[in-house]
């Protein structure tokens, strides 16, 4: 079922696999019937790991959302906390326990347990005592999931909050975590030799990788290395890849409607079964719920392609698939159709996924043709090729008193920040100003954040210098081709990821060749080599590029032609919406 | 030219006196030579013919060059020996080696040797190659009749292999001469030797030698369709004054230490009784007198290590040593009078102590025992008062007081320890009775088919494993059976009507014909089920150790295993076996003499098609020899026959030569293991044998063995190193200094060796200072850090911890620091520490708010301080506290110079009224 994690050269199962056998571990050791409280922000993560069949077959009977009050009543042996190490959530846990333990008096014997995702902390256990209940946990132990395989070659932390904790509040837990994380990989793939990285953050990572690497020395087994180099990036080394619209069809349902843990909600209104002679009486009203990764045939075909050529592609695979059908009337023989009737299954599914993603496409195209998308997209264009990003654009300001969604103003207005490397105090001041008057004083904490994660800058003395990098690493490319892409700058219909570029660069020619533009971009750039355990330096395959805090970048199919092939590994998908939202600070929702 | 050499004379004669040996120059072959050095004279008398002696002397030697092989006559004068004539000129030819090769004389006339034993083998050995043709003949004394396939011939120059013959004498009455001659042409040399036993029993008075390969068979005795077979494991190093007399022993199982006790029961202050641990080769590892303060003396190795031991406060109550016995962790217990059982390490130092019960104080323990059972090791006590007191596991002391024996007064008679369906019992016998004493019940229990006439029982002994029980009673009839008592295996008479000083099972897994082994002052006697018996005489006190596949026979000269000869090793030796295996043997044999009989061998193997079991016979058989040379002409011969297969698994070939070889190394004198090939799997895992080396404090060898086995190093090598780490930081005559540097020299950077755990052993010891050293070399920060705020080195702590890059770990250091420094300090220490101040202050926003504002404070920081009031400003839910709380942000914005944050002119709707206020 995790086939899609197998296509790639590099089989991504292992690692799955190696998750669940821990986790199956884990719920062995907890004898007898099972009830586990999730946290619910992990329920989307261990879905990609193991099924509830899985949990079932380890005797879990009853799953629960963590919440304070009592525990929903269960009759199982054991109750298991799967919690993310969280202070709040610890007084959770206390409460449900005091009250499970009242209700429990009567018959006692019942066991619970905690399981600590990713890892388990000291300072949670010293709430948990605190509280007098660490003393009722059987087992407490910890799931080190770091590194969750999304897709065949798509690995992601599922860290929410990384980049607010990194640049705002100066926490590096989440580097620790991508370097334990890292490690886990090279225990399963074998050691990556060349380590190269840009900024702050990817320096510390590196550094304590090596350092690990030191303190595990001789644990590690002898594995041919599958990856050769690993290269790590800081997210904001780039911070515009992510603030500009993706226009790729998987890069549009995010943008849109959000794509959580490999699946997307849909309105439903589309996909309501046209049954034959019911027309559409009863719409459904849950909203419709996809999976989305490349196990699926032709999602895996359209889902890199630019918006504009996945029509195309649409019809020409639903010609091929009527073609298919129609085969049955040049079925003759017995044994034509027994073999027309072999290949149905395969082709009905294939139809109906065809018919799921038509009904995407329509729903998006909805969107893109409008007037509003357009004007939106034109103002980043303009900005990102440089066109008048020193002067206050009338399109935002319209938007500000429109009063559109706070979140494409600040993507906005951070996009001709970033374009023009910080903007003019006055500019900025009077962006500001606008939006603190339209949308609420509370907003100048927010607006403070960005400014220190640099999303927002005054221009300081120092010159304007994307147009620089932008020419440099050719950000921008006039005559993107949507339909035959030749290169990456198709997935923005014109601009090219600059963390894709340092990739591109980093393969071929190298990056000492653009030096002068790394120095440039904020933090430092360094290589490492590690030391393969002997006998094993035969090199194998090229691969493995890891942004720090990758946008959820289109890259398939046009970096193949380099000859290599890249895992993308980050602590948290993100896209520009989620990516602001987090970096939000909402004064009235912080109750502690 | 001159030169010097050491010559090691192994000497077999009953040379008396070493001074006897004659220094003597003597010009031969053009070869001057003169005694300079009498460097080192070892020998030991074993009751009986001979004295083995070993001389290491050193000569200088003139006139040869090159490495020319020098042969160097030496005489031994006058002495005597038994049984043989000997004549004024004895020569002893030595090479330059450690070994003697080569003895060699002019006799020609036909030696005689008076013999009174029942089985005999001879060996003759020509060492140098004879000169001219000639033949060996060999007769046998009566009969005059030449023996089958003794006559040797050989040709000039050729080489010589030793000659083998095998008599069984026709009528082995005892005591009855038998004579054997052997005749050699005038101009060879050669030697003989007769063995029974595998004990020299008389050597060729002019001729000696040493054969490594001893003749297999010589020691076996057969008991039923079974042999059993005693091999002398070691000569004891050890010198006891008073041999085993008026001691307590207790030596472990599985080649486990020795500890004596001599006079346990002597109670005049003046003397005490001295406790001395041995390794099982009887090496001294430690030696004290008890009942003061514990010391060691003896052993310079241990001194060395702990050259001011920590003295044990333990004062020595009254009541001398009854029992002494040995845990599975290799811990000694001492069992005293007065129910205290005293546990010692290995090297004798003191650990702990634990009473067996108040009652026992009073009453006084007669008898203890010390048993393992899977729960761990036990001691079970019997008092004065006649109860028995078990505890089943030491490590975890629970003690149990069994129900009372009806009718027993005092000693009883005999008694054991069962382990039985979970449960330990206690099988006593009160007079004519038999009991079995569990947790609530005392039940008297009959074993089936005792003769009625046999008397009340007077010895007991259980097998290793618990199943099988043997009764001795006081008729000399000896009862075998399940221990469960359901069933009886036999009932022998054994015409002894003393009671055995020690009775002990000997089996082995798979065993054809399991025994019973008495053992009498002066008789050792084998007793299998099938009435038959196998009589050895006993030349001194010895004592028996039970193991899993034979029993040890300690003496105070030496200790020898006997055991019965597995099946495998009897389908190769036994004289005229035609099994696979002693074909292979043989056909090798003929091969490296390169006789076509070699091939004659192997066709006879081939037409069977059975090689394969041939080869996996001399492999099986290898493991189980002690001795290395008949290991290795077990596997050279398997080798050989795996030559002509294609199609086979070296994977047992390979393994057995590791296990051999690590084993070779562990029974070596010096370490002093003995364990035998079925030992090692059976109980002993790598992982322990390894623990028990590096708790012996054999580091190198450790080393050595895990290196050799490929175990990978965090589990094998960094343990041995982390052992000897943490041991070297005791060692009190170096300085801080030098320990740390010895090893970090040593451990460097070897993986998984945690310098924190021998940073903490460092600490534990007083040295702090060292500590804190050895934790620099710590690569994982994180791992310095507990023992650094242990040690109250919380700056260092913090540090650390940050350099983990593990938040957890810092969040830990700081909670620590924020209980243990006022707020002040705590404060100041953050400052320096920017990553742990940020994670502080995340922590305080969520669960300190006020906190949080006190650090913005003391760091002056306006804007973040603005910011913090904005937030609670917009908590508040009074519209007058809100109003004040926008002022200070002001106020703070202002102090911070964003003139933008404190002056941006917002509209009144929004400044005052933002959602989610009520009442407004």
């Amino acid at each position: 079922m995790a086939a899609h994690l197998s296509y790639g050269r590099v089989n991504l199962n292992i690692l799955r696999e190696a998750a669940r056998k821990e986790l199956r571990e884990f719920l062995d050791k907890c004898a007898g019937s099972k009830a586990i409280v999730w946290d619910e922000y992990l329920t989307g993560p261990f879905g990609l790991i193991a099924q509830y069949s899985l949990l079932k077959e380890h005797e879990v009977e009853k799953m629960f959302t963590l919440k304070s009050g009592r525990l929903p009543s269960a009759d199982v042996k054991n109750i298991i906390f799967f919690i993310r190490p969280r202070l709040e959530l610890m007084d959770i846990i206390a409460d449900n326990i005091f009250r499970q333990v009242y209700v429990d008096k009567l018959h006692p014997a019942r066991d619970f347990h905690i399981l600590f995702v990713p890892r388990r902390s000291m300072l949670c256990e010293q709430r948990l005592k605190e509280q007098g209940v660490l003393g009722s946990f059987v087992n407490i132990d910890e799931y080190i999931l770091d590194l969750i395989p999304f897709d065949g070659d798509l690995l992601s932390m599922e860290y929410e909050s990384a980049f607010r904790e990194c640049y705002l509040e100066n926490d590096q837990t989440s580097l620790y975590h991508t370097a334990k994380g890292l490690m886990t990989l090279q225990a399963l793939y074998g050691t990556i030799p060349q380590i190269f990285g840009k900024g702050d953050c990817a320096r510390h990572v590196a550094n304590m990788m090596l350092r690990m690497k030191r303190e595990f020395a001789g644990t590690q087994n002898q594995i041919l290395p599958v990856f050769d180099t690993v290269l790590l990036l800081d997210r904001n080394v780039d911070l515009l890849t992510p603030l500009a619209t993706q226009l790729t069809y998987e890069g549009l349902i995010d943008e849109i409607y959000g794509i959580n843990n490999g699946y997307v909600k849909l309105p439903p209104e589309k996909f309501a079964q046209k049954k034959q002679g019911e027309g559409s009486k009863d719409l459904p009203t849950e909203p419709k719920k996809l999976q989305l990764n490349s196990a699926e045939e032709l999602y895996a075909e359209i889902r890199d392609k630019n918006f504009n050529a996945v029509g195309a592609a649409l019809s020409k695979k639903a010609k091929i698939i009527s073609a298919a059908f129609e085969e049955r009337h040049n079925a003759k023989t017995v044994g034509e159709i027994k073999q027309f009737v072999s290949q149905l299954p395969h082709m009905q599914a294939a139809r109906s996924s065809l018919a799921n993603h038509t009904s995407v496409a329509e729903l998006i195209k909805d969107i893109t043709t409008s007037e509003a998308f357009f004007d939106n997209l034109t103002v980043e264009q303009e900005f990102m090729t440089g066109v008048d990003t020193d002067k206050v654009n009338t399109y935002i300001e319209d938007c500000i008193a429109q009063k559109d969604p706070l979140i494409k103003i600040l993507r906005l207005v951070s996009m001709q920040s970033v374009c023009n490397n910080g903007l003019k105090p006055k500019v900025l001041d009077y962006y500001k100003r606008e939006i603190l008057q339209t949308y609420g004083y509370e907003h100048i904490l927010t607006l403070n954040n960005l400014e220190k994660a640099g999303l927002l800058k005054p221009q300081t003395g120092s010159r304007n210098n994307y147009p620089t990098i932008r020419k440099t690493l050719k950000l921008w490319m006039e005559d993107a081709n949507e339909q035959n892409p030749n290169d990456i700058s198709y997935v923005y219909s014109g601009y090219a990821p600059l963390s894709i570029r340092l990739t591109q660069v980093l393969a071929r020619p190298g990056w000492r060749s653009i030096e002068e533009v790394l120095k440039m971009l904020p933090g430092p750039h360094f290589e490492e080599r590690q030391q393969l355990p002997s006998g094993l330096h035969k090199k194998r395959k090229p691969a493995g590029g890891k942004p720090n805090h990758a946008g959820f970048l289109p890259r398939r199919g046009d970096m193949e032609d380099s000859g290599m092939e890249y895992i993308i590994a980050t602590t948290k998908l993100i896209n520009g919406t989620t990516w602001i939202k987090s970096l939000m600070d909402r004064p009235e929702s912080q109750i502690p | 030219m001159s030169t010097h050499l050491h010559l090691v004379l192994v000497v077999l004669h009953g040379v008396q006196h070493v001074d006897q040996l004659v220094e003597q120059s003597q010009n031969r072959d053009g070869i001057d030579w003169t005694l300079t050095k009498l460097l080192q004279v070892e020998g030991s008398r074993t009751r009986g013919l001979l004295l083995a002696l070993r001389v290491q002397v050193q000569v200088q030697v003139r006139g040869i060059c090159g490495d020319h092989q020098v042969l160097v006559l030496m005489r031994l004068g006058g002495h005597h020996i038994d049984g043989g004539t000997s004549g004024p000129d004895n020569w002893t030819r030595t090479q330059n080696q450690n070994r003697l090769t080569a003895t060699g004389l002019t006799s020609a006339a036909p030696q005689r040797v008076k013999l009174s034993l029942s089985t005999l083998s001879l060996e003759l050995s020509l060492s140098t190659t004879p000169r001219g043709e000639g033949v060996v003949t060999m007769e046998t004394g009566q009969e005059r009749e030449p023996v089958s396939a003794n006559e040797v011939i050989w040709k000039e120059n050729g080489s010589f292999p030793p000659i083998v013959f095998e008599l069984e004498l026709q009528s082995p009455e005892e005591n009855r001469p038998a004579r054997l001659c052997y005749r050699t042409p005038a101009s060879s040399c050669g030697s003989v030797l007769v063995r029974r036993q595998n004990r020299l029993l008389c050597a060729d008075p002019d001729l000696i030698i040493l054969l490594s390969m001893a003749f297999i068979t010589a020691n076996w005795n057969p008991l039923g369709d079974a042999f059993y077979r005693k091999t002398e494991l070691y000569e004891m190093f050890w010198s006891l004054r008073d041999g085993l007399r008026d001691s307590l022993v207790a030596a472990a199982p599985y080649g486990g230490p020795i500890a004596l006790l001599r006079e346990p029961l002597r109670r005049s202050p003046s003397t005490r009784p001295q406790l001395e641990i041995y390794s099982a080769s009887g090496v001294s590892i430690a030696s004290f007198p008890v009942r003061t303060r514990v010391q060691h003396t003896t052993c310079p190795r241990v001194t060395s290590l702990f050259p001011s031991p920590v003295l044990p406060v333990f004062q020595w109550k009254s009541g001398p040593v009854v029992h002494l016995g040995w845990s599975v962790n290799d811990e000694l217990l001492c069992v005293q009078e007065d129910g205290t059982v005293l546990i010692y390490d290995l090297f004798g130092s003191f650990k702990r102590h634990f009473s067996m019960g108040q009652e026992v104080v009073q009453s006084q323990v007669l008898e203890a025992k010390v048993f393992h059972s899977p729960y761990g090791t036990g001691v079970a006590i019997v008092t004065g008062s006649s109860r028995f007191t078990l505890a089943t596991n030491i490590e975890d002391l629970k003690l149990r007081r069994l129900p009372e024996v009806p009718g027993l007064q005092g000693w009883p008679s005999c008694w054991a320890v069962l382990t039985q369906d979970r449960q330990t019992k206690v099988l006593v016998s009160s007079g004519p009775e038999l009991y079995v004493l569990d947790n609530t019940s005392c039940t008297a229990v009959y074993p089936p088919g005792l003769s009625p006439q046999a008397g009340s029982i007077v010895h007991m002994s259980v097998s290793f494993s618990y199943k099988y029980l043997a009764l001795f009673t006081e008729t000399g009839r000896l009862w075998t059976g399940l221990s469960n008592l359901q069933e009886r295996l036999s009932e022998v008479d054994t015409k002894q009507a003393a009671t055995p000083k020690q009775m002990v099972w000997c089996r082995r897994p798979r065993s054809q014909q399991p025994s019973v082994v008495l053992m009498w002052d002066r008789l050792l006697l084998v007793v299998g089920s099938c009435n038959d018996s196998i009589q050895f005489p006993l030349e001194d006190q010895s004592v028996l150790v039970g193991e899993l596949d034979g029993v040890r026979v300690i003496g105070s000269s030496s200790q020898e295993l006997l055991q019965e000869v597995p099946l495998v090793c009897q389908d190769i030796f036994k004289i005229a076996s035609m099994a696979p295996g002693a074909l292979l043997l043989e056909a090798h044999r003929e091969y490296e003499k390169s006789s076509q009989k070699a091939d004659e061998y192997l066709r006879e193997i081939k037409e069977q098609n059975v090689l394969g079991d041939a080869v996996r016979q001399c492999v099986e058989a290898a493991a189980h020899e002690y001795d290395p040379d008949t290991q290795k002409a077990l596997m050279r011969a398997a080798s050989f026959g795996k030559c002509f297969l294609t199609e086979f698994s070296p994977d047992q070939f390979v393994t057995t030569c590791r296990e051999l070889r690590v084993l070779n190394a562990v029974r070596e004198s010096s370490v002093g293991m003995p364990l035998t090939h079925t030992q090692y799997p059976a109980l002993m895992t790598l992982q322990v044998l390894i623990d028990r080396l590096v708790y012996r404090q054999f580091y190198p060898l450790a080393i050595e063995v895990c290196r050799y086995l490929k175990i990978p190093d965090y589990q094998g090598v960094s343990r041995v190193l982390k052992h000897w780490a943490s041991c070297k930081v005791q060692q009190k005559d170096l300085t801080d200094e030098a320990i740390a540097r010895a090893v970090c020299a040593k451990v460097g950077d070897s993986p998984g060796v945690s310098y924190s755990d021998i940073a903490a052993k460092a600490y534990e010891c007083g040295r702090p200072e060292l500590a804190i050293k050895l934790l620099d070399f710590e690569a994982r920060s994180g791992e310095q850090v507990p023992l650094l705020l242990k040690m109250k080195r919380s700056q260092l702590a913090l540090s650390k911890a940050v350099e983990s890059g593990d938040t957890d770990l810092v969040y830990t250091v700081v909670t620590y620091l924020k209980n243990d420094m006022n707020r002040g300090d705590f404060f100041m220490t953050l400052r320096n520490q920017p990553v742990a101040l940020s994670l502080y202050r995340q922590f305080c926003k969520l669960q300190e708010p006020q906190t949080l504002k006190d650090l913005f404070n003391q760091d002056d920081d306006h804007q973040e301080l603005g910011n913090f009031y904005v937030t609670s400003s917009y908590r508040d839910k009074r519209l007058e506290g809100r109003l004040a709380q926008l002022q200070s942000a002001v106020d703070e914005y202002n102090k911070a110079k964003n003139d933008f944050a404190a002056k941006v002119k917002v509209s009144p709707v929004h400044q005052v009224c933002p959602p989610g206020v009520d009442g407004l």
